[in-house]
């Protein structure tokens, strides 16, 4: 079954859903998600859909710079509210590491380590990064280079075979809302891929 | 790097720009990360999916059940591994490969040390562009000597950088069961390439490899090993396709042999391109398609469960795929009489096109609240309605219009 058990959260995260929709799914089972036919279910489903497609994009698409020894931050401006789902995935996988993901609006910031997963939303970056420094007397450095970018940028170049182009599947897969959401910048890539082959 | 930058760096010949001025991470050639890491984009195989159980928190990175995307290239492919080569020196002799020591044209060669490599890898991945590292190579001086490059870079990223995301590590032809016993304790997923269906199309291709002892015994070697290793690694293959004339039926034979017989996870199809000063230059290049085809084929076998007999009946006389798809071919000559949603087993809605497992599992369900009655129903559960339609009786009623016969 591809409706999790846990469906009213995911719903609930959903940009466009209301007290009204929270309502009329409480009184459905995970079955009654994964199966209705009638539109208001199916509605259901697509939004619940929706929200796992873009926490599972961010897990991928957001990058993550480092910012102090410990601290590593990554842009990220979703649609729905996932935040916390993708900042404690990737403390998960970076146990130790403080992983501030957010924009200028909102962070979600979070920790795991030996006292198990701590996280917690606050302001924007900026605003999180002043109070990381008061909190922890962390000083980051004064400037972020890019050369993991360049670096990516030159294998990620080495992958394409101009052969095989298939521009609509790479949209399928990489839609603009989700490079967007996730601060990515693979198409301007993309336009001057041909060239590379002349190369 | 923006647009602009790229092409002054090209109009002035360059390639890329310099990365050596770096301050985070290693002082990194990119003339050589790009060549390395080109060598392996026929390598088709993508999967980082990993049953590994990481705990603790000693340690940097995961692997995740379902595997991850991090990127996809312009063609569509999923770009989740730093997939490169070691080195692309190589002593064989293959008339489709680049690296070749036979090319009339080769390139610059280039070559990693171990640690170089897992630094690169480390600085990727703590910036969460990928899932691991995809490590192949020439042979450079001889295959054992590469492949203990290529185990200690593995041991490096577990041991020093106590690194426990995905990793893939290539056996290479004739390496030794001792190099393959420590490969497969380091990696989530070890493969040996079979390029070839039989023995006589790979001494076409590959003269100076032999099918059964280089290749054939060493899949033997990884199937009997992971028995007794503690690493849940499982091994995939990878074929050229179409470079010697062999057929889809061939190809597909052999794999279905290897799926029962060698106990493989994943079968890879990366159909021929000629490339230029390889001993293959002037051969037809093979439409993609052809490889979008097979996969078809190979999902039928292992995710829809069809039977080989039923499977066999797609291919034509010549034992080749007719660009169309697959599962409506085989449909046409097996459905005799018109599916009912409302009582058909899992095994009858799955070989409707148009239905796969999700669908066929969510119609099963559905039907236990209600009878379903409408196309519309069936659309909302995930059925492709058009294509299902002319293999479906639904409320009594069957779509009786020619399409069921039609391409």
């Amino acid at each position: 079954m591809k409706t999790p058990e846990n469906f009213i959260q995911y719903l609930a995260a959903h940009r466009d859903c209301t007290e009204e929709i929270m309502d009329y799914a409480r009184m459905l089972s995970q079955e009654d998600v994964e199966t209705g036919a009638e539109p208001k279910t199916a509605k259901i489903r697509r939004m619940i859909s929706s929200v796992r497609l873009e926490i599972h994009k961010m897990r991928g698409f957001v990058r993550l710079v480092p910012l102090a020894d410990s601290i590593s931050y990554g842009f990220m401006e979703p649609e729905h509210d996932i935040g916390m789902w993708v900042a404690d995935s990737l403390a998960h996988r970076f146990p130790n590491t403080e992983i501030i993901i957010g924009n200028n609006q909102r962070t979600w910031r979070s920790n795991y380590s030996e006292n198990g997963l701590i996280h917690q939303e606050g302001p924007g970056i900026m605003a999180t990064i002043e109070e990381l420094k008061k909190e922890q007397g962390i000083m980051p450095k004064e400037q972020v280079n890019n050369d993991t970018e360049k670096l990516w940028m030159t294998y990620y170049l080495s992958q394409y075979c101009p052969d095989r182009k298939n521009l609509r599947q790479f949209h399928k897969q990489m839609p603009e809302k989700h490079m967007k959401a996730a601060g990515m910048h693979l198409e301007q890539a993309v336009s001057y891929m041909p060239l590379t082959s002349f190369v | 790097m923006t647009s602009s930058e790229k092409i002054n760096c090209l109009a002035a010949g360059s390639g890329f720009d310099s990365l050596g001025s770096q301050t985070d991470g290693p002082a990194v050639d990119s003339h050589k990360v790009g060549a390395l890491g080109a060598g392996t984009k026929y390598d088709v195989c993508a999967s980082t999916a990993s049953k590994r159980q990481v705990e603790g928190v000693e340690r940097v990175g995961s692997v995740s059940r379902g595997g991850l995307c991090h990127s996809y290239t312009p063609d569509g492919r999923c770009v989740s591994l730093f997939k490169t080569l070691y080195t692309n020196a190589c002593g064989h002799e293959c008339n489709y490969c680049q690296n070749a020591s036979t090319c009339g044209k080769p390139g610059k060669k280039y070559s990693y040390a171990p640690e170089e490599l897992a630094e690169i890898t480390m600085q990727l991945y703590k910036g969460n562009y990928i899932e691991g590292l995809f490590l192949s190579s020439g042979t450079g001086g001889d295959e054992n000597e590469t492949m203990e490059k290529i185990i200690e870079t593995g041991e490096i990223l577990r041991n020093k950088y106590s690194f426990q995301g995905y990793m893939h590590l290539k056996i290479l032809p004739g390496a030794s069961k001792e190099h393959i016993r420590q490969a497969m304790e380091l990696a989530d997923r070890v493969s040996i390439n079979l390029e070839a269906p039989s023995k006589n199309y790979l001494s076409e291709m590959s003269p100076t490899k032999d099918y059964i002892k280089d290749i054939i015994l060493r899949q033997r070697y990884i199937k009997e090993l992971s028995k007794k290793t503690s690493s849940p690694s499982g091994q995939t293959t990878q074929l050229v396709v179409g470079a010697a004339g062999e057929t889809d039926e061939e190809i597909f034979q052999k794999i279905i042999y290897e799926y029962n017989e060698i106990g493989l996870k994943r079968a890879y199809y990366s159909v021929f391109t000629p490339l230029e000063g390889t001993g293959f230059s002037d051969r037809e290049k093979q439409p993609l398609w052809r490889e979008h085809r097979l996969y078809q084929m190979d999902w039928l076998y292992r995710v829809y469960d069809l039977r080989k007999k039923e499977i066999e009946l797609a291919f034509d006389e010549q034992g080749f795929l007719p660009d169309t798809d697959p599962k409506t071919a085989i449909a046409r000559q097996t459905l005799d009489s018109a599916v009912d949603p409302n009582v058909a087993e899992y095994e009858e809605l799955i070989r409707v096109p148009g239905i796969g497992p999700i669908s066929a599992e969510r119609i099963i369900m559905a039907r236990r609240q209600g009878k379903l009655t409408k196309d519309r129903e069936l659309q909302t559960l995930g059925v492709r309605i058009n294509r299902a339609k002319p293999f479906l009786e639904l409320n009594g009623w069957r779509d009786t219009n020619l399409s069921r016969w039609l391409t």
